[in-house]
């Protein structure tokens, strides 16, 4: 049997039980084995047939079904893992949205340009611009989509992250990513489409003319178990999405992009933020960028599994009401307001022995923005000291310089300007003056992935030898590379997965059908 | 009937000073025992009770249990309370309560044939154990935190994420938190 592969040559194929049963014809024979790259043949027939092949279940995955859907396309919506929603699910529901009424409201004044500059600063202009734009244009309204569309809640205050020239985060009022993801699912359902979960994507089939044609999945996969479960193929008569996420949770694939990011390094994604969707992505010619840009989150703890509650004081209160402290020189050493990657580079540069401080105020204000404050000091994650004494006691800070240091702080917020780090002070700026003080250790953990699969802004990934589009093949979300450049801005991914889901899902569904 | 008291899920007679003993004989046993014999006619239940029915190779009860043959799981309860010390939670395959109780296979499954039968639907518990509202209530004070109600919404309460059936349950939270939670 004769059956055209990728290269477009003719491949003789061989029928193996091993690699499955029914429609899937085998694979070509190479010398590295039947794993071994080499891109899958096409099947005699399928099992199955839709338009749109949707991977992934994550904020990018569910707008690309959604849109698809709406334009009159058939969607299989596939999710390897026993539960939808990836990374979206348990992320901490901050969107960038740059010149909405909120903020109009507020007096702040903002723009997409003033967003795109920010995004191209942390991005050490490394970002590919028009993706970085297209997210930014579109910030106003994939949020009014998220309102009048999916009825979204997000609560009145807006946030003011790290690198963002103003306030211009929204906040789910739920606190969480899940308050979009379970909006997404109920709108979903109402559209006939529900995520079928356990389903792997183990194959993307791309013909020898070039067009991705459609997917071989594992169903009823167990994910501790990366070959279990029962082949079956799905024809996408238009196209195929894969909205895989990124490899935060995959040390062998972070190690390769850069050798430091071991296993021994904790993560805040989850378990099923791996490589193997990018993989066989790159395995059909699709081609990888920028993967070497992998961000750790400054504001996590050694003190907890994973994200964990820290970030939600650290980054929530200390940075803007708080300072960061070096333990051995009882000095600040980076402004705490400054982008992620300045950040876990400065925390890393302390050799890890830094702490993220607020006094009685601080923890008050924490406490009326909801922070799980008692929860924290049960956990031990935070701690409270009655003096500045003790604190400086039990993380061996040098007392004096210490006391310096909050003293030149305290000036500084008299003064209007901060003149240690040039951090943003906040209108309602307060001093560091009462005990009792309350401290967090930090660690930074590996959190985002900048890298993937390299797409225009029509989100088509784009061929690793013409550089053309594949046909057939969007990629959106954090799959995809390029958008942020070197560091993504906190709150900028969830806008992103967002606006290029949903473009992703238009663009596929508008694709003539291949047979 | 709903069934969310903490006197729920659990509960097998044996006796008072072998219990540890015996339930990790539970655990790390391997039955060799055809299952597929329960399925035909018949509750399984009918043959739960009488332990050596399946675990054929070793002596699940201690030799001074009373004869459990027959019993349910209300009469094991009467020994074994699941507030006390006595209960145990986390000590047997929740298919086993199930079948104590007198729900088998079909009660769930909606047939009694192996081969087609497939996963029960959450909403299958919640006939029994009532909405995910009055589960979270059920678990409100649950420490470090309610296992029935986090930020993640519904989607990380389908009771199988948790709760196993045939085989030991499992801590999903764990995977991301160090939650420690003591699981029927
Ligand atoms: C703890 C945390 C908090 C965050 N908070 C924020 C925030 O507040 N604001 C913000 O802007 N960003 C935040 N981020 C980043 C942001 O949440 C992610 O970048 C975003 O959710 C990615 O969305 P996605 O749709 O691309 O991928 P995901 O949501 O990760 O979804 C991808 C899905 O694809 C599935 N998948 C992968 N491979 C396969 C395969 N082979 N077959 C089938 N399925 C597969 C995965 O299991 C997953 O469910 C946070 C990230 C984390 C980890
Ligand atoms: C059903 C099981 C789970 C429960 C009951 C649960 C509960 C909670 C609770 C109560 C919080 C708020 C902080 C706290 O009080 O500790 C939280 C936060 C969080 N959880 Fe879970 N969780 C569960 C599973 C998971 C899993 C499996 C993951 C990872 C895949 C996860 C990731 C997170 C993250 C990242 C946060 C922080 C979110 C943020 O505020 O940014 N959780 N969880
Ligand atoms: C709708 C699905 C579910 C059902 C029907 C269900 C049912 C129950 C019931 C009846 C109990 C006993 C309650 C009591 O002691 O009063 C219980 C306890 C428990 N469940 Fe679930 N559950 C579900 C989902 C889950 C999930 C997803 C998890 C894991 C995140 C989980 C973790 C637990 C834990 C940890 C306990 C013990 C609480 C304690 O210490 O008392 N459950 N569950």
């Amino acid at each position: 049997m004769g059956t055209s592969d990728n290269s477009g040559k003719t491949t003789h194929m061989t029928r193996r039980a091993l690699l499955g049963t029914g429609a899937i014809a085998g694979v070509a024979a190479t010398l590295g084995g039947p794993g071994a790259a080499a891109p899958r043949a096409m099947p005699d027939s399928w099992d199955e047939e839709v338009d749109v092949v949707v991977i992934g279940s994550g904020f990018a995955g569910l707008a690309a079904a959604h849109e698809a859907q709406k334009a009159g396309a058939s969607v299989a919506l596939l999710e390897k893992m026993q539960v939808p929603g990836g990374n979206s699910i348990i992320n901490g529901g901050v969107m960038a949205v740059a010149g909405s009424d909120q903020q109009a409201e507020m007096g702040i004044e903002d723009s997409a340009d003033v967003m795109l500059a920010d995004m191209l600063k942390a991005g050490l202009d490394l970002n590919h611009v028009a993706l970085a734009r297209t997210v930014a244009e579109h910030s106003v309204d994939v949020y009014r989509w998220t309102v009048d569309e999916l009825e979204v809640e997000y609560k009145d205050r807006l946030t003011h992250m790290g690198g963002h020239a103003v306030p211009r985060a929204y906040s789910t009022s739920n606190g969480s990513g899940s308050g979009i993801i379970v909006q997404q699912l109920a709108k979903l359902k109402e559209l006939g489409i529900e995520p079928r979960t356990r389903t792997l994507l183990k194959h993307i089939i791309r013909d020898g003319d070039g067009r991705v044609k459609g997917v071989e999945v594992r169903e009823k996969h167990a994910f501790r178990d990366p070959e279990s479960g029962d082949p079956r193929t799905i024809k996408a008569r238009k196209a195929v999405i894969l909205a895989t996420g990124g490899f935060g949770n995959d040390p062998a694939f972070r190690m390769m992009q850069d050798p430091r990011l071991t296993d021994e390094l904790d993560t805040t994604n989850q378990p099923g933020a791996t490589s193997e969707a990018l993989r066989e992505a790159i395995n059909i010619g699709g081609i990888l960028i920028q993967p070497s840009w992998i961000q750790l989150g400054p504001w996590t703890s050694p003190d907890e599994k994973g994200m964990g509650m820290a970030p939600s004081f650290v980054q929530g209160t200390t940075a803007s009401y708080g300072v960061w402290i070096n333990t051995e020189t009882g000095e600040r050493f980076v402004n705490e307001l400054a982008d992620r990657k300045i950040r876990a580079d400065a925390i890393i540069a302390t050799g890890n022995k830094a702490i993220a401080i607020a006094d009685a105020t601080g923890f008050k204000y924490a406490k009326g923005r909801g922070t799980k404050v008692d929860r924290m000091l049960e956990a031990g994650v935070l701690t409270e000291y009655a003096t500045l004494e003790d604190m400086a006691a039990a993380h061996d800070v040098p007392l004096e310089p210490l006391k310096a240091t909050i003293k030149r702080f305290n000036t500084s917020v008299d003064a209007g300007e901060d003149s240690d780090m040039g951090r943003y002070l906040q209108a309602d700026q307060f001093k560091l003056v009462d005990g009792p003080y309350y401290a967090v250790r930090l660690l930074p953990k590996v959190h985002h992935t900048m890298g993937g699969i390299g797409i225009n802004a029509e989100t088509q990934a784009l061929d690793v030898v013409t550089g053309d589009p594949i046909s057939g093949l969007y990629v959106a979300g954090e799959a995809a590379g390029g958008v942020h450049g070197a560091s993504r801005l906190g709150s900028c991914a969830t806008t992103e997965c967002l606006v290029f889901g949903r473009i992703a899902g238009q663009n596929a569904a508008a694709e003539e059908n291949w047979g | 009937m709903r069934i969310i008291g903490k006197a729920s899920l659990v509960g097998v007679a044996v006796s008072v000073t072998a219990m540890f003993v015996a339930s990790e004989a539970l655990h790390s046993q391997e039955t060799g025992f055809d299952h597929s014999s329960l399925m035909g006619d018949g509750p399984a239940s009918s043959v739960l009770g009488d332990c050596v029915t399946c675990h054929t190779d070793a002596s699940v009860l201690p030799d001074a249990h009373v004869p459990a043959t027959g019993m349910s799981l209300t009469e094991c309860r009467a020994c074994h309370s699941p507030e006390t010390t006595l209960s145990l939670r986390g000590t047997m395959p929740l298919d086993h309560s199930h079948a104590l109780a007198g729900v088998g296979c079909a009660s769930c499954h909606g047939n009694d044939d192996a081969a087609t039968m497939s996963e029960p639907a959450t909403q299958v518990c919640q006939a029994c154990h009532g909405s995910l509202d009055e589960l979270a209530a059920a678990t409100a004070d649950v420490m470090p935190t309610n296992p029935h109600s986090s930020p993640h919404g519904a989607p990380y309460t389908e009771c199988s994420l948790c709760h196993m059936q045939h085989e030991p349950s499992q801590n999903f939270c764990a995977s991301c938190h160090d939650f420690e939670f003591d699981l029927p």
